[in-house]
């Protein structure tokens, strides 16, 4: 009768141990680092600033201008090189 | 009805954990400040710039690894030379004359002690090498750390081992004074 209270007691004691060895351990968290306040980007050797705070730009498709064979465009028609077919000889 | 052990290392958990959550707050401000980072103090903790945690965060863990080993000798000198067991007469009456009869402590208060800070220097490395893992510490901090808690808990072990040979040259004094009486009785 008696053990069931002192088991809760003991149990919580110990919760509070652990609470307390912990809690200084977890002060490690508090430091924590931020994000610059302007994010330089270079793109093809044009640097450009812009505030952290503003989403990372993305190219809408019209902006972008790809050359063959990255913008799913066709094969350019090229004239094809004439092949004259060889005589077969019987002999 | 409670257990006395684990009230005990409650009340011995207490004055460590505040001391190293005020090591904590003090070193990074003061690290901080050394290197002339601007820290912003939110609810949240501490905010500095990304580049600079690298130079920031190491130094306030090593701060602490020290502020616990410095606990721990105490507790190793106290458990070495002023331990109630084995401090001698003449240290204990030079004590008394000083009026420091606290530092003569008994084996639980000593353990207990030592177990805690222990346990804090042990967690300490384990954060510490998980820091490592991702880049966020130094890797020496963490050797030191290791190095730091191996030589405490040998020093430690060191101590119960002479306790327990103490207490079992004691208890074969006591047996065999208990033969004598026996044999003066049958004479």
């Amino acid at each position: 009768m008696n053990k069931l209270p002192r088991l809760f007691v003991d149990g919580l004691l110990t919760v509070m141990l652990f609470a307390l060895l912990i809690l200084p351990i977890s002060s490690i968290g508090l430091l924590s680092s931020k994000q610059p306040d302007v994010v330089k980007t270079e793109v093809l050797g044009q640097e450009s600033v812009r505030p952290a705070s503003t989403p990372t730009p993305t190219a809408q498709k019209s902006d972008l201008y790809l050359p063959y064979p990255f913008n799913n465009a066709s094969a350019p028609i090229e004239s094809s090189p004439s092949v004259t077919p060889t005589p077969v000889v019987n002999r | 009805m409670f257990s006395k052990i684990l009230v005990k290392l409650i009340d011995q958990a207490i004055v460590p954990a505040i001391l190293l959550l005020a090591v904590r707050f003090v070193s990074v401000i003061l690290i901080s400040r050394q290197f002339q980072i601007n820290i912003d103090m939110t609810a949240a903790g501490f905010n500095l710039p990304a580049e600079s945690y690298l130079l920031v965060n190491p130094y306030p863990l090593l701060f602490m690894v020290c502020t616990l080993t410095v606990g721990l000798l105490y507790i190793l000198l106290k458990s070495f030379i002023f331990h109630e067991s084995h401090i001698t007469p003449a240290l204990t009456a030079r004590v008394f004359s000083l009026r420091l009869s606290t530092f003569i402590q008994d084996s639980f208060d000593l353990y207990s002690q030592g177990t805690i800070w222990l346990s804090y220097l042990y967690l300490l490395a384990l954060v510490s090498g998980t820091m490592v893992v991702f880049n966020l510490v130094y890797l020496w901090v963490f050797i030191v750390a290791v190095v730091l808690s191996v030589i405490a808990t040998v020093f430690f072990v060191l101590d119960i081992e002479n306790e327990l040979d103490l207490r079992q040259s004691d208890t074969t004094y006591s047996q065999e004074e208990v033969v004598l009486d026996f044999g003066g009785r049958n004479e």
